[in-house]
């Protein structure tokens, strides 16, 4: 899961981070008439407003003037968006500026929860603003790397060693050592999975925290209303936050079967095996290991969203799951009507004879088995004119 | 013969009496899993299934005897749930989480715990979010169905739930049986290791051919390739690839893989060690099968018998 610029720099502000100034404007006119506001030598407009603005917009526009931020505000604002993972689109209303000092020192700072040895990773780098794909790529051996007991939190020495081997100044040492305890105290009191810095500057003689993304286990969102209400304030049809109410995983792609599986695994081969018939998902949804009939109404509004879906397959293996409480789904989504593409149902495991039969007394539309080698079948069956031409 | 559990091994119900732990147990006393008691804080001296219910662990232990446990309980008693049952000397585990997941946070807190024994001590853990042990034929702790397993020869431990089942249903079509079952649990913070799985398997004279499912890349993966390499007992590993998904990846797996403390682990190459593996699930009986054919139980590596 992930925030917003501007609800990420809300969030971040009350753990003290030193944060740049910044303001939101719906006009050009509105943007140039904040930089007198929040002052500055120079300014950033980001469309920032919405998780998904920052991954279909180019995500900052430098600028030097306050007439070059109107000319950057009219350049973003009413550009079309597709919401992701749909066909949705909308215009971008409003954008936001940040005030930029006088750069002197620009690094790169990250924190991630490193699963496997149940640690924290701390890492800096001199390439800042860059995707850390990249830094690892150009600068891996001059990676500094801290490693971080969760239950002792970040060390003050240990912030000292990582800045100085930065080639942080000595004088700046108390203030950076400050900014990343806040930063380290956000993460861990939110139950985040990583956050990174893009630009950890010092401007002037202050050290300011920009670009900032954070990411969240959404399996933790429960336990945090604040941050889950501010997740619900972002447009519905988004499908991260469809898939985070119902606890579904969702990844899109560009193929037009609309997958619903039970574990990540089994969609994986999953899409290998239609892979090898031509086909590509759509998008995969993951219902998890305890769906409800719900979240499988969820799931397929989700696939079904896709306008470019032609087939559905729903591939369940129960264990915790149960095949009749899918079934309840399935049943009550396709008597809801306006279910166009063909659905192929395969079910087995907990309670499939069960799901089985009551699918079938149903009589609702849908092709079901109990074999997966089946149900691929009948997908391909589905399409008509063959499946190679739809890749 | 099999590995960690059988028609003997005394198992408690944590969250007994309640409507998945009800359900499941059920399953697993119809397969014949020796259930002897259940423990629930708030439901103690009541009577479930025939079985008495205590309010400890460790009453139900000292008790019962029970050396296995099955924990049901929500997201958030988790935590509290498996340092009760670890703390009570129960050295095999099976947490099933309801509702939300457990977070990672809580995760990391139970894998740290467990750092209290030392490694030839420390329990098993299967979850949270597991689908649990089967031994073929004689007892199961877990939330799998137990009518698509069959037994024969095969050990499979498996990451993923879903697609293990979907593994042994095809073994058993093509009327290959398997030993002992193992789900490890979905993300490799707080459970065991497939590493351990492998040694016991191979110690077990019941399993001729381990199949082991998880992700390519992965460190555990890595780290059992390694441990393959020097087995007697063929493995064969099913990973497939997470469909790539238009757009970004997640950050924190992007940083973890780069920067985490065991990237360096993650260089190790599958397909370099001791590992056979299936291309795609439609070539996994037969991949299972040929490994079959290899082993000797000689105590030659295998390769060099033919």
């Amino acid at each position: 899961m992930e925030l917003s610029e501007v609800q990420t720099v809300e969030l971040l502000r009350e753990y003290q981070v030193p944060l740049p100034i910044s303001g939101i404007a719906d006009s050009p006119d509105a943007a140039r008439d904040l930089c007198a506001e929040i002052g500055g030598r120079s300014w950033v407009v980001k469309a920032g407003l919405r998780p998904d603005e920052r991954v279909a917009l180019e995500p900052r526009i430098e600028c030097t003037s306050p007439d070059a931020v109107g000319r950057a505000a009219a350049a973003l604002l009413g550009q079309a968006i597709e919401v992701a993972g749909t066909e949705v689109e909308r215009a971008l209303e409003r954008v936001m500026v940040e005030s930029v000092g006088e750069v002197k020192g620009e690094w790169y700072l990250a924190l991630a929860l490193d699963r496997v040895s149940s640690r924290i990773v701390l890492l800096g780098s001199t390439l800042a603003g860059q995707a850390v794909a990249d830094i690892v790529r150009k600068a891996g051996p001059s990676v500094v790397r801290e490693s971080v007991d969760p239950f002792l939190g970040l060390q003050p020495f240990q912030s000292r060693r990582f800045f100085l081997a930065l080639g942080l100044p000595l004088e700046l040492l108390p203030a950076a050592t400050t900014a990343l305890a806040c930063l380290y105290r956000a993460f861990a009191d939110l139950e985040a999975t990583a956050l990174e810095v893009s630009r950890f500057n010092l401007e002037g003689a202050t050290l300011v925290a920009r670009d900032i993304t954070i990411l969240f286990d959404h399996g933790a969102l429960y336990r945090n209303p604040r941050l889950r209400g501010m997740i619900e304030q972002t447009d519905s049809t988004w499908p991260d936050v469809a898939a985070a109410e119902w606890d579904l995983g969702h990844v899109s792609m560009s193929g037009t079967v609309g997958l619903i599986v039970s574990g990540t695994a089994l969609g994986a081969a999953t899409t290998e095996l239609l892979a090898e018939q031509g086909l590509t998902p759509r998008g995969v949804v993951d219902l998890g290991t305890e769906a409800t009939a719900e979240a499988v109404m969820a799931a397929l509004r989700l696939v079904l969203s896709h306008q470019d879906v032609r087939c559905v397959l729903l591939n369940v293996f129960a264990g915790f799951n149960r095949c009749d409480h899918v079934v309840e789904g399935i049943i009550r989504t396709m008597e809801g009507g306006d279910v166009v593409p063909p659905v192929v149902v395969r079910l087995n495991g907990t309670k499939v004879q069960e799901g089985l039969s009551r699918l079938r007394e149903s009589g609702v539309a849908v092709s079901s088995t109990a074999s997966l080698d089946e149900a691929i079948a009948m997908v391909v069956a589905s399409y008509p004119d063959g499946t190679g031409s739809q890749r | 013969m099999s590995i960690l559990l059988d028609e003997d091994t005394p198992v408690l119900v944590y969250g007994l009496p309640g409507i998945q732990a009800d359900f499941y147990a059920n399953v697993m006393l119809d397969y014949g899993t020796k259930v002897v008691a259940g423990v629930s804080p708030r439901h103690g001296g009541q009577r479930v299934l025939g079985r008495p219910v205590f309010t400890t662990t460790d009453e139900c232990v000292r008790e019962t005897g029970a050396t296995a446990a099955i924990i049901f309980a929500d997201a958030d008693s988790m935590t509290d749930a498996i340092l009760e049952v670890a703390d009570a000397g129960i050295k095999l585990i099976v947490a099933i989480s309801q509702g939300h997941r457990v977070t990672v946070w809580d995760k990391i807190g139970v894998a740290r715990f467990l750092e209290r024994w030392p490694e030839s001590e420390r329990p098993v853990l299967l979850g949270p979010e597991a689908s649990g042990i089967l031994s073929v034929g004689q007892a199961m702790i877990g939330v799998m169905s137990p009518h698509i397993f069959a037994r024969g020869p095969v050990g499979v431990v498996t990451r993923a739930a879903s697609l293990g089942y979907e593994a042994v249903a095809r073994l058993t079509a093509a009327g290959i049986g398997q030993s002992t079952f193992v789900g490890l649990g979905a993300d490799g913070v707080s459970g065991t290791e497939y590493v351990e799985m492998l040694a016991h398997f191979e110690n077990d004279p019941a399993t001729e051919a381990i199949l082991l499912i998880g992700e390519p890349g992965g460190p555990a993966e890595a780290e059992a390739a390694a441990f393959a390499a020097g087995m007697l007992k063929p493995v064969v590993t099913f990973l497939p690839a997470r469909p790539k998904p238009t757009g970004r990846g997640a950050l924190a797996e992007r940083i973890v893989e780069a920067f985490g403390d065991q990237a360096a682990g993650r260089i190790r190459q599958i397909a370099s060690s001791g590992m056979i593996p299936v291309p795609h699930l439609g070539e996994l009986t037969r991949t299972v099968a040929d490994s079959l054919t290899r082993f000797t139980g000689s105590g030659r590596p295998k390769g060099l018998s033919q």
